[in-house]
């Protein structure tokens, strides 16, 4: 995608297009005066920026709706453009003729996915990282999303890079007084001003990097994963902490070709709940793909269940008990000889010394209690550093932090300062690329191509 | 008299101008005030230093005049930043004044093709496509003007409240810019320098300073020249350092210092203060460096680097002897500082030649730029420019990752510039490549396409021939594991112990090693001498391939963003961008995202839209 878009008005609904609601509103933006749409509404007095007038929304003679509409006079405006912005009735069939219409006869043309943000960003009334914050405020899965994306909103986070930026400054100019200026300020002074704004920096530089967790942590949408041999009972269990027969249950094992998933809240969460294929030596093709797809959604998972059906043990549990899980399981608890085969089964796996029997029959509200509140626990664990959620920005303050370890190891034995400085230079670009300086194509791409029309 | 090219004013910009055009056979003019000898040095008496030497070294490579005088007149040889890195590092000359000038004479007198006119300009003005220059006698013509005119656009100098008109001590000075062209507008503000007072040989107390004698490892400007043959008798420099008193006499004397009661307007430069700037910049700092330097043989005088002032005549007594070795030194003559108008640099072409006035260009102080080198490259740039462009060859354009010089030439005419302009190191982006030992490699490329054929062209072709080889022996030659040159090259440390077959150019670039005493020894244990300054230029450029191909992965990133096409006027026709920015976008008309980038006063957030914007 390129946004190389021409200039004329754009128009777009700014609320859900797909089920007829109360009310939707539709926003047009980037036109020259308000007088060129004046004729399609009754009001017939002037129209005051910022004041809602209730009005007819008028086609010759026909009236089409009624409505309420807001003029934004830019560049006070959101994005700095004139926006008129028109309160109708929500029934789809109406959005879309409003649409149609301003489309058809007053030069508007359908805006882009992100198209209202991105000459906002244009004109300079948000920054990128404000871009950012807004995309994830939009789309927050949880209080924490939703208070980061309105931080960087703010531009919160943007001051912490800028701050960051002038350590980092500092520091290089320390570097530059030690090669041009050393004769006016003397060996001792120049080694001074080196290490103490290196230490600066480092501090600062630590403290943002510490909010950075590895990636496997997806907070954006945290997913619980489910993950067992065949016939564990996953499908099961997922279906009941839906209440819901989403997952096709049967005893042949291998049911659950590939995954299935859902969305479920947890205090205030929402968590992509994954139901994962049983890993076991499959000759079906079908069957070794989705194998597979557990294993990688085990890596990037935020929170993994392990089920074990001690009745049923294959070989392959041994690839299984070497991944990580955050809780394991027995499960078929009301089966007779569920102890002693629980028993012989962590005789082979000790590792999962103190775990948790069910029964998805019995006992069922007491383990499902117990269940979420490790869920949350983990969540507000992870949660208290204000970890960073933003894959761009994460990945830059990684490239920063291996950059600076590369650097503070050559400060260490290399007395040419003229490579240092190289280095710092390579250091440099990382962090203008963190305040949005140097903006790669991609970078805006990857932005605009999240958002929906009519933001 | 008609000529092809006359150059007005016969310093450094000047007659390395005139020494240029000349090269191309054309007929050549040096107009200058009379009294004053060619090349002459009013402020400090060195050449060179961090960035600058740099400078002299290209020049020399392009055929320039600057490294064979200094190295005629060097009296005291060092290399500065010696211990940092050989990208860094750079030659520093101090010359004798008297000596430096008599050379430039002696030297521009041997060229027949050049005539000196000691007139004083009246007026220059544009007729049927020539020049018209009215000076004090009478007139000439010419095709192309070259002013290089120095402090003397209405120059005045200052000491205390004392002030006469002049572009230096006991000088005239040239009318403004405005009568001598009409067309042509200044800045409406003006830049100042200063320089310090000048002290009695006799009267210093050498033994209670720090004496800086010369170095003679430290090579010769001038590439015919042998490295290490010195002209002239050699001399030392000192260090002497201010003291809390020195420091309080300044800062008594507020109200009679002309920078801060307001006499003086003009811009000063930030970093070549005066010494009333460190007093109330620092108010902390009580010690300051002060290098004593001679400023020629025969002369009885000395120079005190980093006093320059322009306090009244008493106060400058009484701070110069409150400084420990200086208690009864006298002063020969009083510091001062002038100011003085330039252009703005925008106004000009890569060429430096005029936008709106073809055929006029500008080069040194008049630019806004401070030192010798600086003037002496913009000179060589204006010279050779002209020159090419009577001819029809091509334009002489450096780009600034390659030398230091384009550095310079990009900066002032894409950026008006609120102070003195002065190079260091920290300017280029390519700093790992733009050495004093690389000069030749990197100007040899722009020399050659004059098409000359003088002594340096074949040395220079020479040089390059047997670089190349050299460079391909350490890719191919291997130094065996376990042999005793490999046990040699091993360092102490656990992670410095060489244990593989390696080739030369890997050998080259370990941290430890000094890279040229390392080729050295491989080229000795092979049997083969060859010339150290061919050593030096491989040793080096071997040491610094992975680090320069690492910067230049960066560049390329940047580069890639910079040479983004754009159109300014679309920029400027954005109402969401401040008004002073478009004003500075207009002025400078940057066609790339990489020049916009240039300008002063553009805010990040500014870049970050319009780079948006341009996707």
């Amino acid at each position: 995608m390129k946004f190389l878009y021409s200039d004329e008005p754009i128009i777009a609904s700014s609320t859900c297009n797909h089920a007829n609601a109360a009310l939707a509103v539709i926003r047009i933006s980037g036109f020259k005066h308000l007088s060129q749409f004046l004729t399609f509404f009754s009001h017939s007095g002037p129209i005051e920026p910022r004041r809602v007038y209730y009005t007819k929304f008028i086609s010759g003679s026909e009236v089409l709706d009624d409505i309420c509409l807001t003029y934004f006079e830019g560049p006070k405006s959101y994005n700095g453009e004139n926006i008129l912005e028109l309160s109708i009735h929500g029934n789809t069939l109406n959005t879309e003729r409003i649409l149609k219409f301003f489309i058809e006869h007053a030069g508007c043309r359908l805006a882009a996915p992100g198209e209202f943000t991105y000459r906002a960003l244009k004109n300079k009334k948000l920054t990128l990282s404000q871009v950012e914050g807004l995309d994830l405020f939009l789309n927050a899965n949880s209080g924490y999303a939703l208070d980061q994306g309105l931080s960087l909103l703010s531009g919160n986070l943007q001051e912490i890079y800028s701050e960051l930026y002038d350590l980092f400054l500092k520091h290089k100019s320390a570097l530059e007084l030690s090669i041009d200026f050393i004769d006016d300020v003397g060996e001792a002074t120049a080694k001074g001003y080196f290490d103490s704004s290196l230490e600066n920096f480092k501090n600062k530089f630590e403290t943002l990097h510490r909010r950075v967790i590895p990636m496997e942590h997806n907070l954006l949408q945290p997913e619980l994963v489910i993950a067992g041999l065949p016939n564990s009972g996953k499908s099961s269990l997922f279906n009941f902490i839906l209440r819901d027969e989403r997952a096709i249950v049967s005893s042949i094992a291998g049911t659950t070709r590939d995954y299935l998933s859902e969305t479920l809240v947890i205090e205030g969460v929402k968590y992509k709940l994954i139901d994962t294929a049983g890993i076991r030596d499959a000759s079906d093709v079908i069957e070794a793909e989705g194998i597979k797809r557990t294993k990688q959604k085990m890596q990037h998972s935020f929170f993994s269940i392990l089920l074990v059906n001690p009745f049923e043990m294959r070989e392959e549990f041994m690839e299984l008990s070497q991944l990580k899980f955050d809780v394991v399981y027995f499960t078929h608890a009301d089966l007779p000889g569920f102890d002693a085969a629980k028993n012989s089964v962590l005789k082979i796996y000790p590792q999962f010394g103190s775990i948790g029997a069910i029964s998805l029959t019995k006992n069922i509200h007491h383990f499902e209690k117990e269940l979420t509140d490790s869920i949350n626990i983990k969540y507000l664990s992870v949660t208290k550093d204000k970890p960073i959620l933003l894959d761009r920005h994460k990945s830059l303050i990684s490239q920063v932090s291996s950059q600076l370890i590369i650097y503070e190891k050559l400060v260490t034995y290399e007395t040419d300062v003229a490579i240092l400085s190289s280095e710092l230079n390579i250091l440099a670009s990382c962090l203008s690329e963190l305040l949005g300086i140097v903006s790669p194509d991609q970078i805006l791409n990857s932005i605009f191509s999240n958002f929906c029309i009519g933001k | 008299m008609t000529f092809d090219i006359s150059i007005i004013g016969g310093g450094h910009a000047g007659i390395e101008a005139a020494h240029i055009a000349a090269q191309f056979g054309l007929n050549v003019s040096i107009i200058t005030i009379p009294g004053i000898g060619l090349g002459s040095a009013p402020c400090n008496p060195s050449v060179g230093g961090v960035g600058k030497g740099q400078v002299v070294r290209e020049l020399d490579a392009l055929g320039g005049l600057m490294g064979i005088l200094a190295d005629k007149s060097g009296i005291q040889f060092r290399t500065l930043n010696d211990s940092k890195g050989f990208a860094v590092q750079s030659t520093r000359v101090q010359i004798d004044k008297d000596l430096y000038s008599q050379r430039a004479e002696e030297l521009i007198a041997t060229i027949p093709n050049i005539t000196v006119i000691r007139e004083k300009v009246l007026e220059i003005k544009p007729i049927d496509s020539v020049f018209e220059i009215i000076t004090t006698v009478r007139s000439y013509r010419t095709k192309k003007v070259i002013m290089t005119v120095g402090t003397f656009l209405n120059g005045k100098l200052h000491t205390g409240s004392e002030q006469t008109i002049g572009g230096r001590v006991g000088c005239d000075s040239s009318s403004g810019l405005q009568t001598l062209f009409s067309e042509i507008k200044t800045r409406p503000y003006r830049f100042k320098t200063g320089t310090p007072p000048r002290l009695d040989k006799a009267t210093i107390d050498y033994s209670k300073l720090e004496e800086q004698p010369s170095d003679s490892t430290v090579r010769n400007f001038h590439c015919l020249h042998d490295p290490f043959t010195r002209f002239s008798v050699q001399a030392s420099c000192y260090l002497a350092r201010t003291n809390p008193e020195t420091m309080d006499i300044i800062r008594n004397n507020k109200e009679k210092s002309p920078i801060f009661n307001g006499q003086i307007k003009g811009v000063g430069a930030r970093y070549c203060p005066s010494i009333e700037d460190k007093a109330f910049r620092y108010p902390d700092k009580n010690v300051h460096h002060v290098f004593i330097e001679p400023e020629g043989l025969e002369l009885d005088t000395m120079y005190p680097s980093g006093i320059s002032s322009s306090l009244p005549k008493e106060v400058q007594l009484d701070y110069v002897r409150s400084i420990e070795g200086l208690e009864e030194a006298e002063i020969k003559v009083y510091g001062y500082a002038v100011e003085y108008d330039v252009i703005d640099t925008t106004d000009l072409k890569l060429t430096l030649e005029h936008v709106q006035i073809p055929n006029l260009y500008f080069a040194g102080q008049v630019n806004g730029t401070s030192g010798y080198e600086e003037a002496a490259g913009q000179g060589f740039i204006a010279g050779a420019n002209a020159a090419v462009s009577i001819l029809g060859l091509d334009p002489l354009i450096l780009s600034r990752h390659e030398s230091y010089i384009g550095v310079m030439i990009e900066d002032l005419t894409s950026n008006t510039r609120d102070e003195p302009y002065r190079l260091f190191t920290a300017r280029s982006e390519n700093r790992l490549f733009i050495r004093e030992d690389n000069s030749l490699l990197r100007m040899f490329p722009y020399r050659s396409q004059f098409l000359l054929n003088s002594a340096i062209d074949s040395y220079q072709r020479n040089f390059i021939e047997s670089y190349e080889e050299l460079m391909e022996f350490c890719d191919v030659t291997m130094i065996p594991e376990y042999s005793p040159l490999m046990e040699e090259f091993s360092g102490e440390g656990e992670l410095q112990k060489l244990t593989r077959r390696m080739s030369v150019s890997e050998i080259l670039r370990q941290a430890w090693l000094n890279p040229i005493n390392t080729l050295e020894t491989v080229l000795t244990h092979h049997g083969v001498t060859l010339k150290h300054d061919l050593i030096r230029t491989v040793a080096i450029s071997k040491k610094y391939d992975g680090y320069i191909k690492r910067s230049d992965f960066q560049f390329e990133k940047l580069k890639k963003m910079d040479s983004m096409k754009l159109n300014w006027e679309t920029v400027c026709g954005s109402a969401n961008i401040s008004f002073e920015c478009r004003q500075r976008i207009a002025r400078i008309k940057p066609e790339t995202f990489g020049q916009l980038k240039l300008i002063e006063g553009i805010r990040p957030a500014t870049l970050a839209v319009i780079a948006a914007k341009a996707l």
